[in-house]
């Protein structure tokens, strides 16, 4: 468990950095709900992260490190534009802020356990 | 992480929001001025809010390599005065009134100003609430080593 320690970390880093980078962004869409031509973005890292939780299941267990993973900031598809030109739809992004902020919590409860588990640990060792 | 930024992003939102309220409160306000300082009657005014956009400012375009498509929140240009006309009102008596006995008003449509007020504030409140999540988000962060 301890030689995983690091890669546990900053996958934990990783995903906390991509919901907040999120959360950015869909701030950045509801300041921008009226503004001419805006075109509304979003994040999408699940993708990324789900490839390096397969992959570090499987056989390549060493084979992806969580630094290489990357959030990609991409336009949202899909949505009516506007007479002003903007795609904005603010009940989406209402309810993905709500979303993201669970998301939020709940990694970081899970970050959480996790050092707390080290510093059980750690402790033992001492005693 | 930046804390800052994401605030920065919902405080210019309240701010576009509200310089959207001070021109439809002047506008109101104006509803009836018939003379100003170039001797017509009230314009009125709009608040177009924008994108803040300055990716194309010299020291940004490196950034925008690594982090792309990142926004920066809204900016408000400028106050427009837009070219409707005015409208006329029949009134012979009235000492404005020209020689076929119309009096120019200003083209400010109260019903439209209050739709524009109502927008404004649902538009106000939800920048607000983002700044409570982001908050909210922040909070638990630092509770991460408790």
């Amino acid at each position: 468990m301890i030689n995983n320690t690091d890669n546990i970390l900053s996958f934990y880093q990783k995903t906390l950095e991509g919901l907040w980078t999120r959360n950015e962004v869909i701030s950045n869409n509801i300041a921008n709900a009226e503004s001419q031509g805006y075109l509304a973005k979003e994040v999408n890292f699940e993708d990324v992260i789900n490839e390096y939780l397969t992959a570090s299941k499987g056989e390549h267990k060493a084979g992806v490190s969580p630094d290489e993973i990357k959030y990609r900031i991409e336009y949202q598809r899909g949505l009516d534009v506007k007479s002003n030109g903007n795609n904005v739809d603010m009940e989406k992004e209402m309810v993905s802020l709500a979303e993201n902020q669970m998301k939020y919590d709940l990694a970081s409860q899970a970050l959480k356990f996790q050092l707390n588990l080290l510093n059980t640990v750690l402790s033992e060792s001492k005693g | 992480m930046n804390f800052i930024k994401a605030l920065d992003i919902s405080a210019n939102g309240l701010y576009a929001q509200k310089k959207k309220m001070e021109v439809i409160s002047q506008n109101i306000a104006n509803a009836d001025t018939l003379v100003t300082e170039n001797g017509e009657p009230y314009r009125k005014k709009r608040a177009v809010i924008t994108e803040n956009d300055n990716a194309n400012q010299f020291n940004k375009v490196l950034d925008n390599f690594s982090k792309p498509l990142q926004g920066e929140g809204v900016k408000v240009d400028v106050i427009t005065p837009l070219e409707e006309p005015f409208k006329l009102l029949y009134d012979p008596d009235h000492p404005l009134a020209n020689e076929n006995g119309y009096v120019r008003m200003p083209n400010v449509d109260t019903t439209e100003e209050m739709i524009e007020m109502l927008s404004a504030t649902r538009a106000y409140e939800a920048n607000a609430t983002v700044i409570d999540a982001t908050k909210s988000m922040f909070q638990k962060a630092m509770e991460i080593m408790k």
